[in-house]
């Protein structure tokens, strides 16, 4: 690890600095996230600044920063496996065993079909397990048609809202599955209830095993 | 021409329409609730007890109660009670109807017991719809039967002296919802909780709203008016997070210390674009009669309401545009609000109040949602491939990703690998996604624009052909097949 001159980039002009981090062949990918982030940091410029300064992309600087949020650990093993730049996203918001999975994928033989973005997102996803959206879409139409009668007692809809919650729940019952439209939607109104406190980790209602299945669902 | 008179009373029928309102059980407890406040006595603080039990539901308070002949006036329908009881200041039943329709909307049954103070006596009324329904239209139908008791200290009202007691049966509700009403009666009589009055709900106490003011919005009252200046109107208003389609807005007004009347909107057009205004004011120079007898059309009102609608102005602006658009969502549109608020009322942006005012429930800290859930990475494969006459193939995908409300609305990064990676990255932040009416065009338009400046940053195309290919790929793009330029 060339620490010398990260550490000297990062005490330097941050300006000068910037633009020898992001060019450099010499800094491994968590030393330039490192010492971009540092510098992007003291020198006070926007996202569109330091990306200026340096010659990168708004959204290549945005990755790197991200990046530099990694556990040291985590970032060393990233930066050991040097994956891809579109894959920076995926790494940087992942946990530690999803990125082993991430680098896992990259280092098996790649499909050619199949572009390596694609094999680390697919990797990381089956670690995560499914979205919040994906659990909200099996949350049970009996769930939501409890949910709309108890969201109206606490008087968390609009009449809009509660008639929504009523059809999905029905839609759900039927067996069909919402679209990604009607998701967004369901998601908004679940979120709503339980910042109107009618689902909660803390029911007064006696539905406390209810409330936990649509929070775990939400995430929160 | 001679005239005939008859009788014309309303169909028993009615009372069982009153109960089929779209009151929850929350808004009907809290009518009830309302109810006993105004009956409150004047010796010690107010205390409701509700017990919510899935066949049952008892309200019991330890108001003065009621004599015979009120007891009987406020079982009929559309009843003035103003003109029967000696009100308070500040009493919220007007009508007559909240009573009736609340436990109609409630229940199938219901009775009234009341201790009146002062009187070693009981009295009981019983509604059952069932019963109600199947009487005769005709003037007698209304009459209802008052039983007069001995104390019976095991019923409703326990060992109180005083007090009314309802009990509500055969609930329309199957599953009623306590945490609701609790909630309902802690925001609804938020004034009432703080100055030591108490409502209990199968055993937990309600607690007073607490408010999630918009940072910067607290700002202090302190306006001299009269024709000698001699009226003093002090306290705060505030712009909250929220909006209040309850009613539950506007401003508590003290007079003395003493709450006299409740979410007042004089001062402003109440709906709900202004209904994030919340404020509390000391008027001392108010009589304690004020509201009952009916006081705001007197020079006082008249000359403080002035002032207050003309204070009022730029605070009802910030509420209306922080509810257009998601404003209040925006911390940086938030505080341009706020900030041209802070202009008009000459305070300084930065400058909070250095006195927290009583009551003033603050919170100043950023807003942001209460619960949040983590937003996973969701990646999107857009037409799968571009491939290049050169034969470079390139896998476009797109991410959303939060780059701050100034950062660039999209942008994009690539990858040498085999096929390329070219992938756009939305900015979730950005005004221009908060406000899109179809996120997909715009997602579309990000990569073309992701596209070409790959072509011709990366690829070294001249832009005349480079927007050939992007339009190519547009086109395919938006009738959803691959997109294969020639």
């Amino acid at each position: 690890m060339s620490t010398t001159n990260a550490a000297a980039l990062v005490s330097g002009d941050p300006f000068e600095g910037l633009a020898i981090a992001w060019t450099s062949s010499e800094l491994t990918l968590a030393e330039k996230a490192y010492v971009i982030a540092s510098l992007h940091m003291r020198s006070r410029m926007t996202l569109e600044g330091t990306a200026r300064m340096t010659g990168a992309t708004s959204a290549q600087i945005q990755a790197l920063l991200e990046l530099a949020t990694l556990d040291d650990e985590d970032l060393q093993r990233v930066s050991e496996a040097n994956p891809p730049a579109t894959t920076w996203f995926l790494f940087a918001g992942a946990s530690s065993s999803a990125i082993k999975a991430g680098i896992d994928a990259l280092r098996r033989p790649q499909s050619v079909e199949k572009s390596a973005l694609l094999e680390v997102y697919e990797a990381i996803r089956t670690t995560v397990g499914p979205t919040p959206d994906e659990r909200i879409a099996a949350l049970p139409g009996k769930t939501l048609e409890y949910l709309h009668k108890k969201g109206i007692q606490y008087g968390g809809l609009s009449e809009w809202q509660a008639k929504f919650l009523r059809s999905i729940s029905g839609q759900k019952r039927s067996g069909k599955t919402p679209t990604e439209k009607q998701l967004a939607k369901l998601r908004e109104i679940l979120i709503l209830l339980a910042q109107k406190g009618a689902i909660s980790r803390k029911s007064v209602d006696g539905d406390q095993a209810l409330c936990n299945e649509v929070l775990d669902a939400l995430g929160i | 021409m001679p005239t005939k008179s008859y009788p014309n009373p309303p169909s028993p029928k009615l009372l069982e329409k009153i109960g089929a309102t779209n009151l929850t059980l929350a808004d009907a407890i809290a009518e009830i609730v309302a109810n006993s406040f105004d009956a409150a006595s004047e010796q010690g603080n107010c205390i409701v007890e509700i017990d919510i039990k899935s066949d049952e539901i008892r309200v019991v308070d330890n108001g003065v109660g009621m004599i015979e002949s009120v007891l009987v006036e406020a079982t009929k329908l559309g009843i003035d009670m103003s003109g029967v009881i000696t009100k308070h200041a500040g009493n919220k039943g007007k009508f007559g109807l909240g009573m009736k329709t609340a436990c109609a909307s409630m229940g199938r049954w219901w009775a009234i017991y009341t201790r009146p103070q002062g009187a070693n006596i009981e009295y009981r009324v019983v509604f059952d719809l069932s019963e109600w329904e199947k009487k005769i239209d005709s003037a007698d139908a209304w009459t209802i039967n008052v039983e007069d008791l001995q104390p019976d200290f095991s019923g409703p009202l326990g060992n109180r002296s005083y007090g009314t007691a309802i009990v509500v049966k055969k609930l329309r509700s199957k599953d009623p919802a306590k945490g609701a009403v609790l909630k309902k009666l802690g925001e609804s009589f938020k004034p009432h909780l703080e100055q030591g009055d108490c409502i209990i709900v199968n055993g937990d106490k309600a607690i007073p709203h607490t408010y999630r003011f918009v940072p910067g919005s607290l700002v202090p009252i302190n306006i001299l008016c009269g024709p000698k200046n001699e009226l003093l109107i002090n306290g705060w208003v505030a712009v909250d997070a929220q909006t209040h389609n309850d009613g539950q807005y506007g401003f508590n007004i003290y007079r003395k210390r003493q709450l006299v009347q409740t979410w007042n909107q004089d001062w402003f057009k109440g709906h709900l674009m202004t209904s994030r205004i919340i404020g509390e004011v000391h008027m001392d120079f108010i009589d304690a009669t004020f509201f009952k007898l009916g006081l705001q059309h007197s020079d006082v009102w008249q000359m403080a309401s002035a002032r207050m609608k003309e204070f009022m102005k730029p605070i009802v602006r910030a509420s209306r545009d922080l509810s257009r658009e998601g404003n209040v969502h925006s911390p940086a549109r938030r505080k341009d609000i706020i900030d041209t608020m802070r202009g008009e009322l000459k305070l300084n942006p930065t400058d909070l109040p250095s006195q927290i005012p009583i009551n003033a429930i603050i919170d100043e800290e950023p807003i942001t949602d209460s619960v949040s859930a983590d937003k996973p990475i969701k990646l999107i494969v857009e037409a799968e491939e571009l491939i290049l006459q050169n034969g470079t193939r390139i896998s476009i995908s797109r991410l959303e990703r939060s780059m701050g409300e100034d950062g660039p609305p999209f942008d994009y990064l690539d990858d040498d690998n085999d096929p390329v990676g070219l992938q756009t990255i939305l900015n979730s932040d950005h005004p221009l996604f908060l406000r899109a009416k179809d996120p997909r065009h715009i997602e579309l338009l990000a990569t073309a624009d992701s596209i070409l400046r790959y072509l011709i940053d990366r690829c070294g195309l001249e832009s005349r052909r480079a927007v050939e290919i992007r339009n190519s790929w547009l086109l395919k793009a938006l009738s959803g097949a691959k997109g294969t330029p020639k």
